[in-house]
């Protein structure tokens, strides 16, 4: 694969979990999960409910461990919640989130709380997914495809370290499949950032890492 | 009984029980507030019927449908609740027999009407077991007449829940004819600083999706304003304690339905920005202070105005002025305790204000 000209040096990116503990209601997730993941292209498999997900939202921030520790780059995923999230990014769900916005508006609204943005980067991708024209639509009213082709747009805009892309395949058409593709197998190369994603599909880009959570001790049966 | 319609009347009674649970929370004070005049409701429910069958049978009739039509009206306010969008989506396209589903929507909504067939026969006995009975009181035709318009009722609701019940949700509406226009391409126009957020997070919030929050905090606002400036002026038509009592209310209200819809928007937001570089403390202090902000311009119109009229010249005044500028603070930063709570806290602040208020110029 060619890089880029003018690529970017590879950086130090540190995730340490340690010791990490998540439960919900009805059952444990997480009983001392310990990884040392960096920068590359981490692919996260494992089987339906093992909490890949679940995983991906600790390491965003989204959801607080009831036990152990997440650090990126010595930043306390709790301690340092703000410094934390402003280097990391969860893209995923299927049900848009801030639905009362536009899509414009819900990209404003981001690129407000992410300040170093490349927006030179976003308005290429809104074009390389076909979806710039879609600014003035609610975010509740597009479809599966469009909602994930906005987040991705947003995520691969963003200078975060650690990016977290849950199911990103899922409801893309085959153009944007291409695209997204080609932008990942770039970062894996360049080692910019730490991207962890989770696919039941096989990456036709080699990862970095391939994270097995069926076969990772402090991940109950 | 068929699983379809087991499954509607236990959707029915699950909505009812929350709806209950809601009304319990504030029961015991709307009781001890107006307990007489809910208990005079009661006694007058069936009245319009009664009254309608002794006009001529073509006007009695026209009027006893229009009544049937109205009463069926907390039917379609609760037909959202009790058949929810997620739940019409998958009930639509099911394969449910015309009849089956005839026979599930007259029992819900007999389940719905029961209250109101309770309430009309306490009524009708109230009328008809009374010694000295009105000269236009014809028992049996005042009794068909209030049965004619229960069934009518019931009809009408059953109607609106087979409706509900074949109509697949509507698709998500834009927000404005510019949006469907489409083809606008994306601009970024980020902005830092407070504005911004607040824009995007709590104020859009409020005119959207079909929220009515927005479209009741400013009717109750401007109802505020009307009987502030009501109350100032003194016409003769208004009696300065009823101007009061309205100005005092109408401001409680306005202040709880504003706070109200805060804390609602920042329990969705708790989830909504989980993973985003925003801490949900701080977001809702800023927005809860943005908030008395607001209310406190709204305050100084009133105290303003309040001085042009000279309502602020006595003891009762400046207590009166003092309460109302402690109402916001009070309601926005008092933490919920108990739905109960909640309630006690409006009333008292209600009761305190049309106190003091109905005073000023006494």
């Amino acid at each position: 694969m060619e890089l880029d000209e003018n690529v970017q040096p590879r950086v130090e990116v540190k995730i340490e979990v340690d010791a990490l503990a998540f439960h919900f209601k009805t059952r444990s997730v997480f009983t001392g999960l310990d990884l040392r993941l960096g920068a590359g292209l981490i692919w996260l498999r494992g089987r339906n409910g093992r909490g890949k997900t679940t995983l991906l939202k600790l390491l965003g921030g989204a959801l607080a461990p009831a036990g152990g520790s997440i650090r990126l780059n010595g930043m306390d995923s709790r301690r340092d919640a703000l410094a934390y999230r402003r280097h990391t990014l969860y893209c995923g769900g299927e049900a848009p989130e801030l639905d009362w916005l536009t899509a414009g508006e819900w990209l404003d609204l981001h690129l407000s709380l992410y300040p170093q943005a490349d927006l030179a980067a976003l308005q290429a991708n809104l074009n390389l997914f076909h979806i710039a024209d879609v600014a003035r639509q609610p975010v509740g009213g597009l479809s599966l495809g469009q909602y994930k082709k906005l987040q991705l747009s947003l995520a691969l805009a963003l200078p975060v370290q650690l990016l977290l892309i849950d199911e990103p395949f899922n409801g893309l058409d085959a153009q944007a499949v291409e695209v997204l593709q080609q932008d990942l197998a770039r970062r894996a190369a360049t080692r910019t950032s730490c991207i962890v994603l989770t696919s039941h599909l096989a990456l036709r880009v080699a990862p970095t890492v391939t994270l097995d959570l069926d076969a990772q001790p402090g991940v109950p049966l | 009984m068929h699983t379809y319609t087991r499954f509607r009347i236990r959707l029915t009674l699950h909505t009812l029980a929350q709806l209950s649970a809601r009304l319990r929370s504030s029961g015991e004070i709307v009781v001890l507030a107006l307990g007489p005049a809910l208990l005079g409701l009661l006694a007058v429910a069936a009245l319009p019927p009664m009254v309608f069958t002794s006009y001529p049978p073509a006007p009695a009739l026209g009027l006893l449908v229009l009544h049937a039509l109205a009463m069926s009206l907390p039917v379609a306010l609760l037909r959202p609740r009790i058949l929810p969008a997620a739940v019409q989506a998958w009930l639509a396209p099911l394969p449910v027999p015309p009849a089956l589903l005839l026979r599930a929507s007259l029992l819900v909504s007999g389940l719905l009407v029961a209250p109101l067939a309770l309430a009309y026969a306490a009524s009708l006995a109230i009328w008809l077991l009374q010694h000295a009975r009105p000269a236009w009181l014809l028992p049996l035709r005042a009794a068909a007449g209030t049965l004619l318009s229960f069934l009518l009722t019931w009809a009408c609701a059953c109607g609106l829940l087979v409706h509900g019940a074949l109509r697949p949700p509507a698709p998500p509406r834009a927000f404005s004819t510019a949006a469907t226009a489409g083809g606008a391409r994306y601009v970024p126009q980020p902005r830092p600083g407070w504005w911004f957020l607040w824009r995007h997070l709590f104020w859009l919030p409020l005119w959207r999706q079909g929220s009515l929050a927005g479209l009741r905090q400013a009717a109750l606002l401007g109802g505020t304003v009307l009987a502030s400036a009501l109350w100032m002026a003194g016409p003769a038509l208004l009696p300065r304690p009823a101007g009061a009592l309205m100005a005092s209310v109408l401001l409680v209200l306005f202040v709880h339905a504003a706070d109200d819809a805060l804390r609602g928007q920042l329990a969705r937001l708790h989830a909504a920005t989980a993973g985003l570089p925003l801490m949900a403390g701080t977001l809702g202090w800023r927005a809860r202070a943005t908030l008395l902000a607001a209310l406190a311009l709204a305050l100084l119109a009133l105290t303003a105005g309040g001085l042009a009229a000279g309502a602020w010249t006595h003891t009762a005044g400046y207590a009166w002025l003092a309460l109302a500028w402690m109402v916001a603070p009070l309601l926005v930063c008092t933490p919920p305790f108990t739905p109960r709570g909640r309630m006690a806290l409006v009333a008292l602040c209600m009761l305190l204000l049309c106190a003091t208020g109905s005073k000023i110029w006494n």
